[in-house]
């Protein structure tokens, strides 16, 4: 068995700090939480902070000597660092890993070395208008509306408030939400997370490594699950320029399927998720693929507040992307980390009760799809 | 795969020296930033180059047809061509020319220029599904998305959004509603 023995976070937003100093201030706090001084290996997660951006951070700290190896996977590369570290410690090749993500994203609309440049060009790009299409086929399958979309804001917005780590602490209204600009139709600007700056950092062990004298209780690492697309769906985060079949299995599901069958737990044992909210229809079909609901089932569920804090299985209790903002190679860990907080009960105003048993989820370009599922 | 219009409007490395005769006398007075705004293949004058070679062909009318590979084995048709079966893997693809109509699946619109677009915005994008079964990513003529519904015929134009060091007007594939919609 795997477990967390510590975690930290810098805040998400933008701050007037290099992305090395991001990261020396979430592993500084990770490993002050696990009380160790030194690691077998680490993996840093991120798509943008170029050329040993890991090395950077551990130079920092003296934490350089063992192997450090950076993570691409775009949206999940904190997952899939995860993943490695998890995996590495199952097979006996370490007992302790550092696994952080670090990331300054650019302003704007994030420019990706996905593409061609004739792809640019041609404006066939733009991220938002991938998450606008796939947001219509979803408002037109499932019956999804826009004031359902606005609700999904409004939940993390709401639960953003009490997160001293998000970018957004204010609560909007759903005529907020509508009355923001129209980005890519269905999608309105509130509706969109915020590419933004940030760091997090998680210490894994293998179980029984060192005692507990003033740790704070360990979080079992029950699945750490990292997958691609099947091909043939044209909206998958994959972006092809084509495909013939929307019914092929998401890699979000792909990866949630195996990583219940590795932790002996079903969709209904979750106590609290932390999911996939680039956009707020991206949200709504995360708690489908991931089996937390039937397909249409989303506006009863949203009206109800079902997966709102004080509902029966609150999901990004952490305010979420949209609250958070997203740093491409810090945001899964951000999720884990807020996971773990809640199982140890440390969340004050947003703390789910009596929390036992949680899911991290991050889907994105690639595509990748990170499941994660810890205990205590 | 050479259609008609293709040697009328031959490659760079083709004949070259006709092409650049073209382009000298349908441009000689234009300002470039005329020729950069996207305009219907109707419109266009000059050599239109696609912006990217194999993606389709120019049919006599000026109108594109996407290039697509097919595979017997898998029976499963994908656009661009592939090497291999991106469905199956297998090793027996076949270009063909795919169905220059089709139906709207999805559709949005781009209201802020991308990194590394310099066309003009808004400008609709969406997902038109062939008769083959495939559904294809391309621009809308149609940038207004209250104007476009579920299901709604579509036809294939070519759109000039940029042009070449010799001045040919470089078009990709983009999908129109047809009948043109009212006010149009």
């Amino acid at each position: 068995m795997v477990t967390i023995s510590g975690v930290g976070m810098h805040p998400f937003g933008r701050f007037d700090a290099s992305v090395t100093e991001l990261g020396v201030v979430a592993v500084r706090a990770a490993m002050a939480e696990a009380g160790a001084r030194s690691v077998d290996a680490a993996f840093c997660g991120t798509a943008y902070a170029g050329v040993a951006a890991g090395h950077k951070v551990l130079g920092q700290l003296a934490l350089t000597g063992p192997p450090i190896v950076d993570v691409e996977a775009g949206c999940a590369s904190g997952g899939a660092a995860l993943e490695l570290a998890a995996a590495a410690i199952r097979a006996g090749r370490y007992e302790r890993v550092l696994v952080f993500g670090v990331e300054k994203m650019p302003k704007g609309v994030i420019r990706s070395t996905f593409f061609e440049p004739w792809q640019e060009a041609a404006g066939l790009t733009p991220a938002p208008a991938y998450f606008a299409m796939r947001a219509r086929r979803l408002m037109l399958d499932t019956g999804v509306s826009s004031d359902d979309l606005a609700k999904v804001v409004v939940k993390n917005r709401r639960h953003g408030v009490d997160n001293p780590d998000a970018m957004f602490r204010k609560e909007v209204s759903v005529a907020d939400v509508l009355g923001s600009r129209v980005v890519c139709d269905p999608l309105h600007l509130f509706m969109l997370c915020s590419p933004n700056e940030g760091a997090a950092a998680v210490v894994l062990e293998r179980e029984g490594l060192a005692g507990d004298d003033g740790r704070p209780p360990p979080v079992t690492l029950r699945a750490a699950v990292l997958r691609s697309h099947l091909p043939g769906s044209v909206l998958s985060e994959s972006t092809p320029l084509a495909g013939d079949d929307e019914t092929v299995t998401p890699p979000t599901t792909l990866a949630a399927n195996q990583a219940y069958e590795e932790a002996g737990v079903g969709p209904d044992a979750l106590d609290v998720v932390e999911c996939q909210d680039t956009d707020a229809a991206r949200e709504l079909l995360a708690w489908q693929e991931l089996g937390l609901c039937e397909p249409g089932d989303q506006p009863r569920i949203l009206e109800a507040g079902e997966f709102a804090l004080g509902g029966r299985l609150p999901v990004n209790p952490s305010g979420g992307l949209l609250s958070k903002g997203e740093p491409l190679g810090a945001s899964a860990l951000g999720q884990v980390v807020e996971v773990v907080r809640q199982l140890r009960g440390e969340c004050g105003p947003r703390q789910v009760p009596g929390a036992r048993v949680g899911l991290a989820h991050v889907i994105g370009r690639g595509a990748n799809a990170c499941v994660t599922i810890l205990s205590r | 795969m050479r259609s008609a219009q293709r040697d009328r409007n031959p490659e760079p490395n083709g004949r070259a020296d006709q092409r650049v005769g073209d382009v000298a006398t349908a441009h000689r007075d234009e300002p470039r930033a005329v020729t950069r705004r996207p305009t219907h293949t109707y419109a266009y004058r000059g050599v239109v180059i696609p912006i990217r070679d194999g993606l389709f062909t120019l049919d006599v009318g000026g109108d594109p047809v996407l290039v697509g590979g097919f595979s017997p084995s898998s029976g499963r048709y994908h656009f661009p061509r592939a090497p291999v079966c991106p469905y199956s893997g297998a090793d027996d693809v076949e270009s063909v020319e795919l169905s220059t109509y089709g139906r709207l699946y999805s559709w949005t619109a781009v209201t802020a220029a991308p990194p590394g677009y310099e066309g003009a915005v808004p400008y609709g994008l969406g997902v038109v599904e062939l008769a083959e079964g495939l559904r294809v990513v391309g621009r809308l003529t149609d940038a207004d998305p209250s104007r476009l519904s579920e299901g709604q015929p579509m036809r294939l134009v070519a759109e000039m959004i940029d042009t070449d060091e010799d001045g040919g007007e470089l078009a990709t594939w983009a999908f129109a509603p047809e009948p043109p919609a009212r006010g149009v």
